[in-house]
């Protein structure tokens, strides 16, 4: 999905990951009607089915990576959480740095724990909004191939918000928003 | 230049936190306003009372009328400045009725007497005492109960003094400049000035003591004394407060103390405040200021964009706290109307003084750090969203101990108990800090077995943890001042009760004879009344210090002239030590190994006064006897306890075939007090003395002191509530944050509010454990050396860190939970 600054990408983001709820209309999501559902359910929800990559990599500051990884296991009180994390860290390749904290990271390795702890929990649907957009060029390429292999590996429908036009060539769908309509291109 | 300023001051002020810093200062300052006028008036309040003990606010005492140029400086002085003046005169003499005498103790009084302070005196013998502004009219006199008894007379009879015969009017129950040392006095007989010559009593060689009373602004007493010192004769000294009252002088030297300690707490709170809330300004503002600096801002005009709004805004709260402290101050003296007169001295500069000092030394020494921090907030932090600079822990220490150790120096005017308290500071904080990261540590290992909920609170702490630390530690400040409050009043007032118990003794009775002791102590048994041991008394005085005659050895030794050497001592002999007596130096007489020759056991004061040591010989003149006895311990004495206390205990035997009367000091029920015409009657030669009035006047001023204390304790509770409310805000962008990621990654509200229950138990138990072990030993400290009290253990405290502690921080936390419960997750969608 690409669009110009302000054209709504952030805002049908949140409002497909129930974080926003729509004035109109209404989304079904896996079954479910999100705009029906309380805030708690949508949380479950999102528990189950949705994983997030964000811009600003959005880690706890003060967990370990591996900790950031745990957490959405954590909350269903998954048992093996820590092997899971660590295996995923490692495929990421950030296993060697499992033991340490965001503010030690370079912004490359934080996107790195982002996505292993979007993937975590093996969600049927991936949303991320601009990942490269705090990342240089190289960087951004090399996570962009990490998504997208993980996204091919898991099954994963991802859905893929951006600036950069060249990654449209990479995805099945593109969609361009603007002022509020969104059209295929 | 100007309008850049302006604008750069117009926006910030549009920034929540300066104004909350704002809010800050401004109550670190009222508070210390208030207090410190609370404290300046009531500590002129105490003075003034205290000066009811000398009846005036100056005295010079004589033996002889002053020199008529002495009266001439007098009245220079009085007539450039305020001054007002009585005279009392005492003297020893007979006084007798119906063919009986007693020898007895007149004090002539002119009109303006007590300048300071009421006689309290009693329209029937025995009855209510009632407050009197004045002494007698010319012509009549008002007497002490011990006359009217001895000479068998009631209110309205004729007592002769000398060649005058004068009509008893009223019974004199107090007089306020009496002193406490009340079982050697003869009764007394207030007279007017006017009459002393018409009973043609004093002749030639007469013992009199002068004193002339001077009452006005310190400024003008000070310039008097001046003006009056060369001329001052040896038999002429000026009187202070210390010299004519101990037990009093004690008890307000210590709640100065007291009051002061407790005042330093509420600022230091309040400092700690200003702190927290300049750090989180300092990060509201690196944004702004790193923006400044990228756009070109640099040397002076850097500098000047931080000091002159942070500085002008300081102003303002400074003015503003003012304000407040005043409002404050009028709402306490309100609530204290009863305990404090309407027309209260007019407050000095000292408290727009201090409190501004204060407040610029928290600014400076607490906020600046923070402050200065966004100097060197490098410009890139814009480009690349690099963390902000680390604050600088040892320069922010360093200017913070400078604060600390200067606001705790003005509170305490005194080296080593600042030093004390700093010390303790200190220490306090080393050890909180590593005390909250082992208890971090140790909770974060145990909850790895504990519920997912705990786990990651115990986590979230560990996350925050410099953070987490100096919330601990600033609740754990908080509480720990708190507690200690809490320790050291009950510890005052307790030490003080323990000293002055309910039942202490509210009668003497002295001059029993032998043969009516156990008629006497048959007579207390019967009525139930308690009482102490009868002591035997014999009247001597002392004339010679090793050899020395003891007014040559005073002018040889340079000594300070002691009280005990103008008039007779109560002499006393015992095995047994006094209760509340302690010897500091020497052996307490041994029934074991009599000794050979007279042993004697002096008070330290005395001994301190006249220098007396062990080994020296005293000798006493006892009637016609002479005496020597060898000083062979000195014993500390609790002169505020209201028991029988003496300042020379010989060895048993020492002073046989001496004549000997006995007291003994007993608690008489208001019930009981009926009683006391028939036992008078029982024993005519012994004499009473109602001592009721000083105790209830002592027990005044101490609930006036816990009053105030608990005044200052709600300024406490008050400052720290804004050190919660500082922590609150800085946090809560880390915890909104928190809660932003766990709705995003799908956490549900309660489990959200689980883990940060987990946290705040967490942080309420660290906190309180800490508080509890360092109110335990600072307590102990201080209550040991500084109030010089004796240290109680406290449930109170135990209570309030243990519990109440926890409680509050989660209740608060959760308060503060509820509004960043509710932070929506699409706000890291937004954010980048």
């Amino acid at each position: 999905m690409i669009g110009q600054s302000g054209s709504g990408k952030t805002t049908l983001l949140s409002l497909l990951a129930g974080l926003d709820l729509s004035t109109a209309g209404s989304i079904q999501l896996f079954q479910h009607t999100i705009d029906t559902m309380d805030e708690d359910a949508r949380a479950e929800l999102r528990n189950r089915y949705i994983g997030f990559v964000f811009q600003a990599f959005h880690l706890l500051p003060g967990f370990t990576a591996i900790e950031n990884v745990m957490l959405p296991l954590e909350i269903n009180d998954m048992v093996d959480a820590e092997i899971i994390a660590k295996q995923l860290l490692v495929r990421v390749g950030m296993g060697h740095r499992l033991g340490h904290y965001p503010t030690t990271l370079s912004g490359g390795e934080q996107q790195r724990v982002a996505i292993a702890r979007a993937f975590v929990t093996n969600p049927p649907l991936l949303l991320a909004d601009e990942p490269t957009g705090n990342l240089d060029t190289e960087t951004g390429q090399k996570m962009i191939d990490l998504l997208f292999e993980l996204n091919q590996e898991n099954g994963t429908t991802l859905i893929l918000v951006t600036h950069d036009e060249s990654l449209t060539r990479r995805c099945d769908r593109c969609f361009r928003l603007t002022q509020g309509k969104l059209e295929q291109i | 230049m100007f309008s850049f300023y302006s604008r750069l001051i117009k926006r910030q002020w549009r920034l929540g936190a300066i104004r909350l810093f704002c809010v800050a200062i401004a109550i670190a300052c009222a508070v210390t306003f208030s207090i410190t006028l609370l404290g300046d008036r009531l500590e002129k309040l105490f003075i003034n009372q205290s000066k009811e003990v000398l009846a005036a606010d100056l005295v010079l005492d004589s033996t002889t009328e002053l020199q008529t140029q002495q009266l001439d400086i007098i009245k220079q002085t009085s007539l450039e400045q305020v001054i007002t003046q009585a005279i009392t005169l005492r003297f020893p003499t007979m006084a007798n009725a119906n063919d009986s005498f007693i020898l007895s103790s007149v004090k002539a009084v002119t009109d303006n007497y007590p300048l300071r302070g009421q006689l309290q005196v009693s329209n029937t013998l025995y009855g209510e005492a009632v407050p009197m502004p004045h002494g007698p009219v010319a012509g009549e006199v008002w007497v002490e109960d011990r006359i009217l008894n001895e000479l068998g007379l009631s209110l309205g009879e004729t007592v002769t003094v000398g060649e005058r015969a004068f009509k008893i009017t009223r019974v004199v129950i107090y007089e306020p400049d009496r002193g406490s040392n009340f079982y050697s006095f003869t009764p007394r007989i207030l007279m007017h000035w006017d009459d002393v010559a018409s009973t043609q009593v004093i002749q030639p060689g007469s013992r009199l003591r002068y004193r002339y009373l001077f009452a006005g602004e310190t400024r003008a007493l000070e310039d008097l004394k001046q003006n009056l010192k060369p001329s001052l004769q040896p038999n002429q000294k000026f009187e202070t407060i210390k010299d004519t009252n101990e037990a009093m002088a004690n008890t307000l030297q210590r709640a100065y103390r007291f009051l002061h300690v407790t005042a330093l707490i509420a600022i230091l709170l309040g400092a700690v405040g200003a702190a927290l809330v300049s750090y989180q300004y300092a990060n509201e503002m690196t944004y702004q200021y790193a923006v400044l600096r990228c756009l070109g801002l640099r040397g002076k005009r850097l500098y000047g964009a931080i000091l002159v709004p942070f500085f002008l805004f300081s102003f303002i709260a400074i003015v503003i706290g003012w304000f407040l402290g005043g409002i404050t101050h009028y709402f306490i003296l309100y609530s204290l109307r009863d305990l404090i007169p309407s027309s209260l001295p007019p407050p000095g500069m000292e408290p727009f003084l201090l409190s501004s000092i204060t407040a610029l030394i928290v600014v400076v020494s607490f906020a600046w750090p923070f402050l200065n921090n966004l100097l060197k907030t490098p410009p890139k932090l814009l480009l690349n969203h690099a963390e902000a600079q680390e604050q600088p822990i040892i320069f922010t220490v360093t200017s913070m101990a400078i604060g600390v150790s200067i606001i705790v120096y003005i509170g305490t005017q005194d080296v080593l108990i600042s030093f004390y308290i700093i010390a303790g500071l200190c220490s306090f904080i080393l050890m909180s800090y590593g005390l909250t990261q082992l208890f971090i540590r140790w909770i974060i290992k145990r909850s790895e077995m504990q519920s997912v909920s705990t786990r990651l609170g115990a986590r979230m702490l560990g996350a925050n943890r410099r953070m987490v630390s100096l919330q601990i530690i600033a609740i754990a400040i908080t509480f720990f001042s708190l507690a200690l409050i809490q320790t050291l009043r009950d510890d005052l007032v307790s030490s003080w009760q323990s000293k002055v118990p309910e039942n202490a003794p509210n009668f003497f009775a002295i001059n029993l004879f032998v043969e009516d002791k156990l008629t006497f102590l048959a007579e207390l048994k019967r009525n139930n009344i308690s009482h102490s041991p009868l002591y035997p008394i014999v009247r001597g005085r002392l004339s010679a210090i090793n050899g020395e005659p003891v007014r040559e050895y005073v002018s040889k030794e340079k000594v300070k002239k002691d009280e005990s050497l103008n008039r007779d001592l109560a002499l006393s002999w015992g095995l047994e030590l006094p209760p509340d007596n302690k010897i500091i130096s020497g052996q307490w007489h041994n029934p074991e190994d009599p000794p050979e020759q007279i042993t004697v056991s002096v008070e330290e004061g005395v001994a301190e006064n006249l220098k007396i040591n062990l080994g020296d010989t005293l000798e006493f003149t006892i009637e016609t006897h002479k005496l020597e006895a060898l000083v062979t311990s000195l014993r500390s004495v609790e002169w505020e306890s209201f028991t029988p206390n003496f300042y020379m205990i010989f060895y048993p035997g020492s002073l046989d075939g001496l004549p000997v009367t006995y007291l003994s000091s007993m608690h008489l029920k208001q019930s009981q007090r009926t009683l006391l015409p028939t036992f008078i009657k029982h024993f005519p030669n012994a004499t009473f003395f109602d001592v009721d009035f000083l105790l209830t006047r002592i027990r005044g001023i101490m609930l006036q002191i816990s009053t105030a204390v608990e005044i200052i304790l709600y300024f406490s509770l008050f400052a720290s509530l804004i050190v919660f409310i500082a922590i609150e805000m800085i946090l809560r962008h880390y915890r909104s944050y928190s809660v932003a990621i766990y709705k995003a990654v799908g956490a549900r509200s309660e489990f959200i509010q689980k883990i940060f229950r987990a946290q705040f138990i967490f942080i309420g138990l660290i906190s309180g454990v800490i508080a509890y072990s360092l109110n335990l030993s600072i307590g102990f400290i201080i209550s040991t050396y500084y109030i010089e009290g004796d240290y109680i253990f406290n449930i109170k405290t135990a209570i309030l860190c243990l519990f109440i502690v926890p409680l509050l921080v989660l209740m608060a936390g959760y308060f503060s939970i509820q509004r960043v419960h509710q932070t929506p997750a699409k706000q890291l969608l937004t954010e980048e």
